[in-house]
């Protein structure tokens, strides 16, 4: 299928001049308008804002940050979350114990926090957990050394509030990462009361 | 409301938990947002697209010899009509075929365009098969490409059509900065002598990049 051009189709010296021309123009008007707003968080006409692109550049730049810190930072650390810790036995049917902790969050704008409990396959714990204010996104994973398995997911949404039971599919740490998209700083209260042996802020 | 019994501080040494991982770029940013918004998917869909060098090396090697307007535009709404069926159709049906397999395709449609632009089928099999067809069918192709890829971001079922429609629209406005930019590069060269004298071998090295395509996504397959 190889035909030569006829030179009256083709453009003109002058005509591909412009037309680069042009197109430096357009690349440095879509640069500074959509792209360094849409990657980079980085506006300086506000043009970005109004788009929606800027917010998309700061969410991209803040996860790129955490990836980066995530692979530097070694080894992962976990700190008590200061729960409260009562024992409850007043069960007639049962002779388990069942643990009860409470206990608050804060995650400023972008900021994401992890709670896992540590339960036996089968093990459960009834949960609750509200913000004070904006809906925050949350992830319900779990996850097992042993086991080896990395991360499974099985609950994932945005909310301002959400209570079940978790009941364990492995031995391993099971919990919620949250993460603040909003513009104020919000406040997550997480109740749980259950068979797990232990409750820990992952970092 | 601090319990009776207080905690001591426990450091728990590496690998006793895995801390939430965090997805970087636009995939990370899909899975961060909810709803119908369409003026950031729009950039999305620009962005894949002129970023997707498969896409755009089928895109070249379509109008390599296309020297008219008329012809160009009719081409490349051919190949656009295709991928956005697919692309549509792919993602609201969830048709979930292997993402290697699909890319592996793409790189053979690189390859089928280069041979033709070559004039291999004349010569081989004394045929022409219908450039506008091959366009277009291939351009199904390329749209279950961009639907497979567009699954993986794992968008939000909410405003998910309106997100969707507008990241075809992105797509087809990367596809036209794309086509604009070929279109400036190549006006250059063919006016130049040496354009007919390389063009064979030009499609020559496209069809090796079609290859290389092919080759690379058809390990992964088999690999991954």
């Amino acid at each position: 299928m190889q035909h030569a051009p006829n030179p009256a189709d083709l453009p003109s010296s002058a005509k591909l001049i412009k037309s680069t021309i042009l197109a430096a123009v357009v690349a440095a008007f879509l640069l500074v308008v959509a792209i360094l707003p849409a990657e980079y968080g980085i506006d300086p006409t506000g043009v970005g804002s109004v788009l929606g692109l800027t917010k998309m550049g700061e969410i991209k730049t803040s996860l790129a940050h955490q990836v980066a810190e995530q692979n530097t930072v070694a080894p992962i650390t976990t700190l008590p979350a200061k729960p409260t810790q009562q024992g409850v036995a007043e069960s007639v049917e049962t002779v388990t114990t069942l643990r009860k902790d409470s206990m608050e969050l804060t995650l400023v704008p972008n900021e994401g926090k992890e709670i896992k409990l540590a339960l036996n396959k089968g093990e459960r714990a009834r949960y609750l957990w509200y913000t004070d204010g904006g809906a925050l996104n949350f992830d319900g994973h779990s996850d097992s050394v042993k086991l080896k398995i990395d991360y499974k997911s099985w609950q994932k949404g945005t909310s301002q509030r959400e209570e079940g039971e978790l009941v364990a599919e492995f031995d391993g740490k099971h919990g919620w990462f949250w993460r603040n998209r909003t513009s104020k700083t919000v406040t997550i209260t997480l109740q749980v009361e259950g068979e797990h042996a232990d409750i820990e802020e992952a970092i | 409301m601090w319990g009776v019994l207080p905690l001591a501080l426990v450091l728990v040494g590496a690998a006793d938990v895995f801390a939430h991982g965090v997805t970087a770029g636009d995939k990370g940013y899909i899975q961060e947002i909810s709803g119908a918004m369409p003026l950031p998917f729009i950039y999305l869909g620009a962005k894949h697209m002129v970023t997707g060098y498969d896409h755009i090396l089928f895109l070249f090697g379509v109008i390599f010899f296309l020297y008219r307007f008329k012809d160009i535009g009719l081409y490349v709404t051919l190949f656009a009509v295709g991928h956005s069926v697919t692309l549509i159709a792919g993602v609201l049906m969830e048709i979930s075929v292997s993402a290697y397999l699909i890319d592996a395709i793409i790189g053979l449609s690189i390859i089928y365009k280069a041979l033709d632009n070559m004039g291999a089928y004349q010569r081989w099999f004394g045929f022409q098969p219908n450039t506008k067809l091959a366009t277009l069918i291939f351009g199904l192709f390329h749209g279950f490409g961009l639907a497979t890829k567009i699954l993986e971001y794992e968008v939000s079922a909410e405003g998910l059509v309106t997100n969707l429609i507008a990241f075809n629209v992105g797509v087809e406005v990367g596809q036209l900065m794309a086509l604009g930019l070929i279109l400036i590069a190549v006006g250059y060269w063919r006016r130049t002598e040496g354009f007919m004298r390389h063009a064979y071998d030009a499609n020559v090295l496209l069809m090796t990049g079609g290859f290389l395509l092919m080759g690379y996504q058809l390990t992964g397959y088999v690999v991954a």
